[in-house]
């Protein structure tokens, strides 16, 4: 099953050029995850757009062929009208693929760095189970460089005077 | 696995050792108690419900499904985000010609926790609506709704975008909008010295958006309040045609499987503040007589194009929501704003896929969302499945379909103006990218819902508010009719869109309805 989901979601994200493909990323690592974390609903709804990917190379590229079946071209050109097919329901059926490989690909540190973005930390998962959680204030810290030179060209301008404008429409 | 039945129910005080409740493991005990007041949700109405109760003396449990996540505890990736933060791993969609996806978050705070807590007064127009169609006494209730939003803009801390928060997704709309001569403004929101993090959808981790898990709530149980997390409640108890409490099973989260079960009675009332698509369903489930119950359900649906810049344009550095018009909210009935999304979120919402798609998305860095949310007359209805989760049929007409076409128009217009040298519209059948010269494509576009990739973030009705009882499940005190001692308090009662973010008027209609309590 792990093996079907990896095929459909490599397929939409793969290597060009400098960045790296899906399948470079640790993608069964990701989907076995998830597997474990999402609930029956939504992996189901996965293994089913898995299904229908692999089915479907008759509807987008008229070759009665699964999908594992077709040269790396053809995949490719599956994989692009399938997301752009006429039919709604395969548009759907792609999205949530591109959703879920979207999230595998993007957040990834290969991805961010080409982004000039830092890798994200792990997510904690973690939540209160204490008796008593106490109020929580703001964390230090402050605006990047970047924001700080585009908040002074904002000054510059007068665009600080605003004080309220859109609490009433 | 131990329940309720093989083990004695304790008081909540002596399992808690305290005031927070929440599933622990399956060998916990059952959990019984009794409080003044009962509030069933912890976003924006149930929160500031509880908040006006709890300072009023009254002993207070707020019973939310979801856990309870500090801003330590929030994600920071999507992947994280929806399972963390959304029920059901965000599969709730509308089931009607086009699957849109719905966007609420269960947690303790609920949606105030992934919102951009986005202040905007209830505007006049609205309560004289309400008035004129559903038998409200508008002007009583519009003048003591502003009276609370007065408040909660002091304790919330309810300020404009500072300029050094705002990058450039945000000040290149308002360079458009000027150009243009739009009325617009940077966007006041529930924020203590944002700094532009851009993770509001995520939960700020800097602990600078007023999410009501930040405050409120934790003032609630300083108060000697009570906070039950990860406690869906299954129904209402009933003693006649009087409510008198809740019950249900904790739940854990990861797994989703049941726990003990909890039954917590209120002396006083139970407010029932579960959102637009949860609270119609609870009062369903437990037997609630009501003809107009899951009726008149509405929303804002929005979507959104992405101008493409020769500069980087980085949104996801500075504020996640910082500019919008409301000046088109009566004519045609738009609000545009702007809306940074995370790369793994572009990746997937990007038309195309393959290398076609991996070549579309090397621009992100050039790309900006801005995107327009309708003022939609249409209505649907939110009825429980067989499973027991609500089911939301809504679709909008073809003159709110004009209105969402007409509101892409208008902010492919400003991207333009403000420097884009092309657009990606995102609708089907119109080319993945089009020129200054071609909005009139987006103009004529279709007005088939599958076309477009829309959400619905701001929703109304269920448990709309009317004097009469055939019309509205609850009146205007948030009372459900015919019941005693069983109120609505959150965006479920509201029977109209109100054309403005929702989160400041829920919030102040739920004080209103939680003062009417207190005197």
């Amino acid at each position: 099953m792990n093996e079907l989901v990896r095929f459909a979601l490599t397929a939409f994200y793969p290597r060009v050029d400098d960045l790296p493909g899906l399948a470079e990323l640790g993608v069964e690592g990701k989907i076995a995850r998830l597997r474990r974390e999402s609930t029956w609903l939504f992996w189901t709804g996965i293994v089913a757009a898995s299904v229908a990917f692999q089915i479907a190379p008759l509807l987008t590229i008229r070759k009665p062929l699964l999908a594992s079946w077709l040269s790396a071209e053809d995949l490719d050109r599956h994989a692009h009208t399938m997301a752009t097919h006429p039919g709604y329901l395969v548009r759907q059926v792609t999205f949530l693929l591109k959703l879920v490989g979207g999230m595998f690909w993007g957040q990834s540190p290969e991805v961010r760095a080409f982004l000039d973005l830092t890798p994200y930390p792990e997510d904690p998962g973690t939540r209160r189970l204490e008796a008593f959680v106490p109020r929580q204030g703001p964390l230090p810290g402050g605006a990047p460089d970047k924001l700080l030179s585009l908040g002074k060209k904002e000054r510059a301008l007068g665009r600080d005077k605003d004080r309220g404008k859109g609490l009433h429409a | 696995m131990s329940t309720d039945r093989s083990t004695a129910p304790n008081k909540l005080s002596d399992t808690a050792r305290g005031r927070h409740a929440t599933f622990t493991s399956f060998a916990q005990p059952g959990l019984e108690t009794e409080v003044d007041f009962v509030v069933v949700g912890s976003g924006a109405g149930g929160s500031a419900a509880a908040v006006v109760l709890a300072r009023a003396g009254y002993r207070v449990a707020i019973v939310e499904a979801g856990p309870w996540r500090a801003p330590e505890d929030y994600p920071w990736t999507t992947y994280g985000t929806i399972r963390d933060l959304f029920p059901d791993w965000g599969s709730l969609v509308t089931q009607s010609r086009a699957l849109w996806p719905i966007v609420q978050a269960s947690c303790v705070g609920g949606t105030t926790v992934v919102n951009s807590a986005i202040v905007v007064r209830t505007p006049g127009d609205v309560f004289t609506r309400w008035e004129r169609e559903y038998g409200i006494d508008g002007r009583a209730l519009e003048k003591r709704v502003w009276e609370h939003q007065d408040r909660i803009e002091q304790e919330l801390s309810a300020t404009v975008v500072p300029p050094d928060a705002r990058g450039l997704i945000n000040t290149l709309a308002m360079d458009a909008a000027e150009k243009l001569g739009w009325s617009s403004h940077y966007m006041v929101r529930y924020a203590k010295d944002c700094e532009g993090a851009g993770q509001c959808l995520q939960g700020c981790r800097k602990g600078r958006k007023q999410s009501t898990n930040v405050n409120y709530i934790p003032e609630v149980l300083e108060r000697g309040g009570y906070v039950l997390s990860t406690a869906p409640v299954k129904e209402l108890l009933f003693d006649g045609r009087r409510v008198i409490g809740v019950t249900g099973r904790f739940q854990d989260p990861e797994t989703r499987k049941f726990g003990a079960r909890f039954t917590v009675r209120a002396r006083k009332a139970v407010l029932v503040a579960a959102s637009a698509t949860q609270t119609p369903i609870l009062l369903a489930k437990s037997g609630i007589k009501s003809r107009p119950l899951g009726t008149l359900f509405r929303a804002h649906p929005g979507t959104g194009v992405f101008g493409v810049y020769d500069d980087p344009v980085d949104q996801n550095i500075g504020a996640t929501q910082g500019w919008a018009s409301t000046a088109f909210r009566q004519d045609p009935g738009l609000k545009l704003e702007t809306l940074a999304i995370p790369p793994e979120m572009v990746a997937g919402r990007l038309p195309g896929g393959g290398t076609e798609l991996i070549r579309r998305f090397r621009e992100y860095r050039h790309v900006a969302m801005w995107v327009a949310a309708v003022r939609a007359e249409s209505v649907g209805t939110v009825k429980p499945s067989l499973l027991g989760g609500p089911v939301v049929k809504y679709q909008l007409d073809e003159a709110d379909m004009r209105k969402l076409r007409k509101g892409l128009s208008m902010v492919t217009r400003m991207h333009f103006e403000a420097g884009a040298r092309e657009v990606i519209p995102g609708i089907f059948g119109l080319p993945y990218k089009i020129g200054p010269d071609q909005i009139h494509l987006i103009d004529e576009g279709p007005t088939d819902p599958r076309c477009y990739v829309a959400i619905l973030s701001h929703l109304f009705g269920g448990c709309p508010m009317s004097a009469d009882p055939r019309q509205g499940v609850v009146d205007e005190r948030g009372k459900v009719h015919g019941y005693e001692g069983l109120y609505v308090a959150d965006a479920s009662a509201i029977p109209t869109t109100i054309g403005v973010n929702p989160q400041h008027t829920i919030m102040a209609l739920a004080s209103v309805w939680a003062e009417n309590l207190v005197s």
